[in-house]
């Protein structure tokens, strides 16, 4: 739990450090997108220190793109 | 440096761009590729380099005719002039996720080298997380910072192959190389294939640096782009005729980073050994180049698909996400090695040369064409 902890301490910081910095400059949309894009990354940080289940992105490639790679690796290997 | 410089600091020449396209292919895929071909074209693998050449050539192509109908916006802006808006994003989020995954899996490479051959003791999630720091500072700075880096390595790069080949030259066995074309140009070609993805149509990046290329130097940018397309190709061929003489066609299939485990074969009288180091630093340097300039495309093309001012606040949130998911990304070397030379090349193929090619072929039939530009304020909105 301490990792979980650590993550959302940091998380909660940079969210503040973000927004303020931003907000003076008038940046109010921009600041709101990389604080969504952060609190991603800390979910994802959370997951993999928990050891929770994560769909790889490469998984999702592969699926998608089998119809196309089999026969092609199939013909490079013996074809 | 001011923390704002960086606003300023979005105009690169036409040799930066050749030095940095040199540095993007030869980058992570230099210590990678060459096994992945050998393993399919064995000794016939410096035939299959020759044969990309060409290839890069009519990619680049592609990428030089988009940017001259649209020469001051990126792929995600042009993609919506040309398909609507709606569409235009949609295709562009593809680039974000392409170059999402690009950089994760840069970042994964360079850590697993530096985990199995120099660092084995250290933690993954260290090695990770300080390179991500240094991608961090160098995309915060922006693409001239990058450039001028790039500028630096091509100099080393270049410098430590030429000590490297001619420290090499005393172990060369030509013999190695018999019987050439056994099964016809087949085999050679066949070998091409996973060159195609990793780093050929990886070069897409060029679509969201070129409209930062100055003015005044775009008259140079097709000689300067042709001649880095020659210096990669001789650079590559040369590294995969070396390893075919060196250390035969098994040996090389055997090793993940065989021109790492080549340049430890290095032995004059003794006295010029364990120069494999160099090599790493080197190799370390071009991916820093490549990683920058993905996770730099990363940020712009995100930016410009939000409709944000500014690319930078996204910096350091993508960052912390490329980090973690860079140690999940593989379950292992196996899995790494089947994504990479199999499914890699297919998918980089179709996000690389595919969507442009159409994307241009669009502009051609619909006439379309901008001088519009689209690059981020050359000032802070409240500075």
């Amino acid at each position: 739990m301490l990792h979980v902890l650590i993550i959302v301490v940091c998380a909660i910081t940079v969210t503040i450090f973000i927004w303020r910095r931003n907000r003076d400059k008038g940046q109010v949309r921009e600041a709101s997108w990389a604080i969504v894009i952060l609190w991603g990354a800390a979910a994802l940080q959370i997951a993999i220190a928990r050891h929770l289940p994560v769909s790889l992105p490469t998984d999702w490639i592969s699926m998608l793109l089998e119809p196309i790679y089999v026969p092609i690796v199939a013909w490079l290997k013996g074809g | 440096m001011s923390m704002r410089s960086g606003y300023v600091n979005n105009e690169i020449t036409s040799r930066q761009v050749s030095k940095l396209l040199y540095l993007f292919s030869v980058g992570s895929a230099a210590l990678i590729v060459p096994t992945a071909t050998v393993t399919i074209a064995k000794q016939d693998g410096w035939i299959s380099m020759l044969l990309i050449v060409p290839v890069q050539y009519a990619i680049v192509l592609v990428y030089l005719a988009l940017m001259r109908r649209f020469p001051r916006m990126t792929i995600a802006q042009y993609a919506e002039f040309i398909a609507g808006r709606w569409i235009g994003k949609s295709i562009a989020l593809t680039f974000v996720f392409f170059f999402f995954i690009l950089s994760t899996l840069v970042l994964r490479n360079m850590v697993d080298f530096m985990s199995k051959t120099v660092l084995p003791q250290t933690p993954t999630w260290f090695i990770s997380g300080t390179f991500m720091i240094v991608i961090l500072y160098g995309v915060f700075l922006g693409i001239e910072t990058i450039a001028r880096t790039g500028e630096i390595l091509y100099i080393w790069s270049l410098f430590v192959l030429v000590i490297i080949t001619l420290s090499l030259m005393n172990q060369v066995h030509m013999e190695f190389f018999e019987p050439v074309l056994a099964n016809g140009l087949i085999t050679p070609l066949k070998g091409m294939y996973p060159v195609l993805g990793f780093p050929l149509t990886e070069c897409v990046f060029l679509t969201a640096i070129l409209p930062m290329v100055k003015e005044s130097e775009r008259e140079k940018l097709n000689r300067g782009i042709f001649g880095a397309v020659a210096v990669t190709g001789a650079i590559t061929t040369l590294i995969v005729f070396l390893l075919i003489a060196v250390m035969g066609s098994g040996e090389t299939t055997r090793s993940p980073f065989a021109v790492y485990e080549m340049a430890k074969l290095i032995n004059i009288e003794e006295i010029l050994v364990r120069v494999e180091i160099l090599f790493a630093v080197v190799w370390i340097g071009t991916v820093f180049v490549k990683l920058s300039l993905s996770v730099y495309v990363l940020s712009v093309l995100l930016g410009q698909v939000l409709g944000l001012r500014a690319y930078r606040p996204l910096v350091f949130p993508l960052c912390m996400l490329i980090a973690p998911l860079s140690l999940i990304i593989y379950r292992n070397g196996v899995h790494s090695t089947i994504f990479a030379m199999n499914v890699w090349t297919v998918y980089s193929v179709m996000q690389g040369l595919l969507v442009p090619l159409l994307l241009l072929l669009a502009a051609l039939l619909m006439r379309k064409r901008s001088r519009k530009d689209g690059r981020f304020p050359s000032k802070e909105p409240n500075a």
